[in-house]
């Protein structure tokens, strides 16, 4: 019985020791680093008239190689149902020193502190708040940063500088940015400045700050010289019980666009570790009309994520309501 | 004779922050790198692992990148003081987190993977001794730390903890960790290698994290901000 009982403590202890080993190779440091994923959508949409539905069908693929101070950067994308193959992104990054970088080649920025909306985002493909978490394809430009960390009130500055040739597609004009940057008493800050050579410049501001650990607010304002006036407010509050709310308020002046977001993810619901259920609210203040989806979301252990969703319109002019599937293999 | 004890008391204080001071000098450099696995065990016996590069330096800083797994790769966190971000390669830029949250799933939450330091966090409030151990109560220096009060049982010969319980404000035991498996990283460092965690909000989930490479690196100040979240990985090289 002893011996029954010293074999079985030590495959035990094997098997722990085998869980607790560490593999040392898959640290290894290389010259390249490659990532990625497929994704696969399928919507059911249950229209006025009929039903129809709508797949959709991606794989993207980045790719960085890096060699002294250089760093080439590029983001692949193709999409079955356009038989297209796309660069997202590709660009040359020269690290001078840990305070100067630039930038050249067509690289996504990513602007603003809202989820769902970005008014400042100038330079970027606007955000769809249905799926605010897409890579988009960015533009070409020149892009100069200045960085630098402080002690005190002031921690981090960075000076950021853009230039869009008219080439890049974006409004068919040349635009060059200028965006300020300050971590000022535990609060991102950011000024912008866009001049454009055919359209009004813009001015725009934005900020996050946690007031509490588990409470975040952030806001973005922009102004067009002459013209339209955008804003964005936002919170997210963590409650004890773990469900994450994310509100944003967004207004454009010129379409007289005011939308109020509210979304309420569960981490973890009912102890299914790795999984997420959400309810999303998009009301469309001036329409009065609401957008609904109640969705869950889970990472299996396979590198897949799966997320599914009944999505409803209270004043659907050709649509009812639709389920969306999606999945993601990432690699 | 009031005085005396006020000084007394002070003395005691400075002391037991000062051991507080010494273990964490000796779990890991005021500027190093490593490398952690973080396996999350479910009821069944099934895992999902997590393999993380960590660049640390001074009191305050600290940013965690995601290796492995795919699903996650890239992902980084950084951590400068009270704030605390979340980097997600599809998002492309930098989002406030709470420290509760937890960006793995299962037992271990943010702050258990970004803590940097207990002496910048908490205070010693209370400390008892025997022949081998330390047992000393730490107290939140501010709200804004995500457990309340930890009690700690130190090892004397190592002066590394063997056992950290972690309640709320409320009083409420939130979590247990047990520091496992005293191993030479380097000459100057000596600690456990395996930190096993278990919650009573997670009955029968088990989370591990073991350490497979800790040494000490100098990083510049700038590659603790926004700019570089997204280029965690280059510190590695």
């Amino acid at each position: 019985m002893k011996k029954i009982l010293v074999s079985l403590m030590l495959l035990f202890s094997f098997s722990l020791a085998g869980d607790y080993d560490f593999d040392f190779d898959k640290i290894e440091v290389k010259s390249y680093e490659y990532s990625g994923y497929i994704r696969s959508e399928y919507k059911y949409l249950n229209l006025k008239d009929e039903n129809d539905h709508v797949t959709f069908n991606e794989a993207l693929f980045n790719f960085k190689y890096f060699k002294d101070i250089y760093t080439l950067t590029s983001s692949l994308s193709a999409i079955l149902e356009d038989e297209k193959l796309t660069a997202y992104q590709l660009y040359l990054t020269t690290k001078h020193s840990d305070n100067h970088i630039i930038d050249i080649g067509k690289k996504t920025l990513r602007w603003g502190k809202g989820y769902f909306f970005n008014p400042i985002a100038f330079l970027e493909h606007a955000k769809d708040p249905l799926q605010p978490e897409i890579t988009k394809e960015g533009f070409v430009m020149a892009n100069y940063r200045y960085n630098k960390s402080y002690e005190g009130d002031l921690k981090n500055m960075m000076v950021n500088l853009v230039y869009v040739p008219s080439s890049s597609k974006l409004n068919d004009s040349e635009n060059l940015a200028l965006k300020l940057y300050l971590l000022y008493l535990d609060t991102d800050i950011d000024f912008i400045y866009l001049y454009s050579d055919k359209m009004a410049d813009k001015i725009g501001f934005d900020f996050s700050k946690n007031l509490e650990p588990h409470f975040e607010i952030h806001g973005e304002f922009v102004k067009e010289i002459g013209g339209f006036n955008s804003y964005l407010l936002g919170l997210k509050y963590v409650t004890q019980s773990d469900i994450i709310i994310t509100s944003e308020y967004f207004y454009k002046s010129d379409i007289n666009k005011k939308i109020l977001i509210n979304k309420f993810a569960k981490k973890e619901p009912f102890e299914v570790v790795y999984s997420t259920l959400y309810f999303k609210d998009i009301y469309n203040i001036e329409k009065k009309s609401h957008l609904d989806t109640l969705g869950f979301t889970y990472a299996f252990k396979n590198d897949i994520t799966i997320d599914a969703s009944y999505n409803h319109y209270s004043k659907g002019k050709n649509i009812d309501n639709f389920i969306w599937l999606k999945g993601y293999w990432y690699f | 004779m009031k005085k005396i004890l006020l000084l007394l008391t002070i003395m005691s204080a400075l002391c037991a922050n000062e051991l507080l001071d010494q273990i964490d000098r000796n779990l890991q450099p005021v500027s190093s790198e490593s490398y952690k696995k973080l396996i999350n065990i479910e009821p069944d016996g099934s895992k999902k692992e997590f393999l993380l590069y960590q660049a640390k330096k001074g009191k305050e800083k600290m940013v965690a990148l995601f290796l492995e797994p795919e699903s996650e790769k890239g992902r980084a966190t950084l951590r400068l003081g009270d704030n605390m971000w979340l980097y997600i390669p599809n998002v492309g830029k930098p989002i406030r987190i709470a420290s509760m949250q937890s960006v793995v799933g299962g037992v271990f939450n943010n702050s258990d993977i970004m803590r940097v330091n207990f002496g910048v966090e908490y205070n010693v409030s209370k400390q008892e001794e025997n022949e081998s151990e330390y047992t000393l109560t730490l107290k939140a220096k501010n709200d804004t730390v995500a457990y309340d009060k930890l009690i700690m049982i130190v090892d004397k010969k190592t002066m590394t903890p063997k056992k950290i319980e972690c309640f709320s404000s409320t009083g409420m035991l939130i979590k247990t960790l047990f520091y496992k498996d005293i191993k030479t990283f380097s000459e100057k460092i000596v600690r456990p290698a395996v930190v096993e965690t278990e919650s009573p909000f997670y009955k029968g989930y088990k989370s591990v994290m073991i350490y497979g490479k800790i040494t000490p690196k100098e990083f510049a100040d700038e590659a603790f901000t926004i700019e570089n979240i997204s280029k965690a990985g280059e510190l590695r090289r």
